[in-house]
């Protein structure tokens, strides 16, 4: 066999046996490393961490830490468990065999030695260390390109790309979205006077407080647009509660944004907040080209939430019908009327969201008692 | 030979499974041939201190020993003494381990003239 030879650790008290075993092993191509009981086997397995042996052959009879305890041991840590473990052992101690393969080594190996099953037992063992170790590497690898992917993508779809489930969700369905869309009034005439610097500034500290926003609340950020916002709800993760965790979004973000205001205020910048919600179908799913993909939501309930947020004035939270309907037990409104909306041959009757039925009921009304 | 008290077998095999090396397979034969007087030793003050721990261990080291060279009646007979002391049975087991101690010397006889052997019979 050409394959290269491993590391392995042979624990046994009996010096003759141990030299046996290293020349043999030794013989086939393999390094060796000794222990003559379980405590200096532990010890060097810990100080070599799970890198540094491939195999471990482990004898069960000897003083101090006997086999048995030692493979307790291996197993219990987190580092070493996949370590195989082939036990040595006499034929008649077969009973004992079956209670370690039962606490989970991998093998045995019978006494007196034999090369040809020595070899066996050990390139199996090897091999399974191997693909472990490199179902390790790939799982890890993954991981990297998931956390790494979570910085560009929304949480949600990053999750998505990697998913079994993901990829037939990829590739096109119509759902039942809620939503919402939300910009700055003045911003235009601000990015024209800002310096370029400033600018970023103010729009990186805006962006980083609504992503919070979008993130606690479970939304799908779609994309950020210079001062422009849209996230959706309900997709690609179902949410029974979709235009709720939605309202409740618009109203911390409208409230956020006032405290952000303040300070912008103080540097001569005058900027309102808008919000668009509207609740529909949508087709959701990859768009884009080979090199560029978006996770996307196309449909009228996006352009619904869009000129609704166009028609709002600064602090407004504008719905639609359906929308409202959903969110009307938690929220206090008003009507606005019905709506010319650009792109929608009809009206469209819409509310204005005035605040959380929570919040009113419980802030100026303590403040009075 | 019936009476051999060493199997060609099990010696064959310990000869290919350290690579075939002679001269490795005469070094491992006067380990045991150093090794081995020292743990009779022991098995014999164990018993008679009546210390049951230290002769099963002292047994075990010779029985798993003398296998490994094929030394089979000699490796079951420390096996028996294995047993009884792990029992905590320690009457009788000094004659037992005058018997072992008699094979023994036919063993140690036996693979000195094989390790010095050209071949392996």
């Amino acid at each position: 066999m050409s394959e290269p030879g491993g590391r392995i650790l042979v624990v046994d008290d009996t010096r003759l046996n141990r030299t046996i075993l290293a020349r043999a092993l030794q013989t086939q191509g393999h390094e060796v490393v000794e222990a003559d009981n379980g405590r200096v086997a532990m010890d060097l397995l810990e100080a070599e961490g799970a890198g540094g042996i491939d195999v471990v052959l482990l004898d069960l009879e000897m003083p101090e830490l006997d086999g048995y305890e030692t493979l307790r041991r291996i197993k219990a840590q987190e580092a070493l468990r996949d370590l195989p473990v082939i036990v040595i052992s006499a034929v008649e101690e077969l009973v004992s065999v079956v209670r370690c393969i039962e606490m989970g080594a991998a093998d045995y190996l019978p006494k007196p030695f034999n090369a040809a099953i020595l070899q066996a037992r050990l390139s199996t063992s090897l091999a399974a260390k191997r693909l472990r170790d490199l179902e390790r590497a790939y799982l890890k690898t993954i991981d990297r390109q998931r956390s790494e992917l979570a910085r560009f993508l929304s949480p949600q779809v990053a999750e998505l790309v990697s998913s079994p489930d993901g990829e037939a969700l990829l590739d096109g369905h119509r759902r039942v979205i809620t939503a919402v869309f939300s910009d700055l009034r003045g911003f235009t005439a601000f990015a024209e006077t800002a310096e370029p610097e400033e600018l970023l500034d103010m729009l990186r500290e805006y962006h980083a407080e609504m992503g919070r926003l979008v993130v606690e609340h479970g939304g799908t950020l779609e994309h950020f647009a210079g001062d422009g916002i849209l996230v959706f709800f309900n997709d690609p993760v179902l949410q029974s509660d979709h235009e709720q965790r939605a309202v409740r979004m618009a109203v911390a973000m409208r409230e956020r944004f006032e405290a952000l205001q303040g300070a912008w205020r103080k540097r001569g910048y005058e900027l309102g907040f808008g919000v668009g919600m509207a609740v529909g179908h949508a087709t959701l799913g990859r768009i884009g080209f080979e090199g560029r993909y978006d996770y996307a939501a196309i449909g009228t309930v996006v352009i619904m939430a869009s000129r609704l947020c166009s028609e709002a004035r600064g602090g407004q939270i504008l719905l639609n019908q359906r929308a409202y309907a959903a969110v009307e037990e938690i929220v206090v409104g008003e009507p606005v009327g019905e709506l010319a909306l650009k792109g929608f041959s009809r009206h469209v009757p819409a509310h204005n969201v005035l605040g959380l039925r929570s919040d009113l009921d419980a802030g100026p009304g303590d403040e009075a008692v | 030979m019936p009476d051999d008290p060493i199997d060609a077998t099990t010696f064959a095999d310990l000869l290919e499974t350290v690579g075939g090396d002679r001269e490795f397979l005469a070094e491992l034969v006067e380990t045991y041939r150093a090794d081995s007087p020292s743990l009779f030793a022991e098995l014999r003050a164990a018993v008679a201190a009546d210390d049951a721990a230290s002769a099963r261990r002292a047994a075990h080291t010779l029985k798993s020993t003398s296998a490994s060279f094929g030394a089979q009646r000699l490796s079951g007979m420390c096996r028996e003494i294995e047993a009884a002391a792990a029992a905590g049975n320690l009457v009788g087991l000094d004659e037992s381990v005058e018997l072992a101690a008699t094979e023994y010397a036919r063993v140690e006889v036996e693979l000195r003239r094989r390790a010095s052997a050209d071949e392996v019979t």
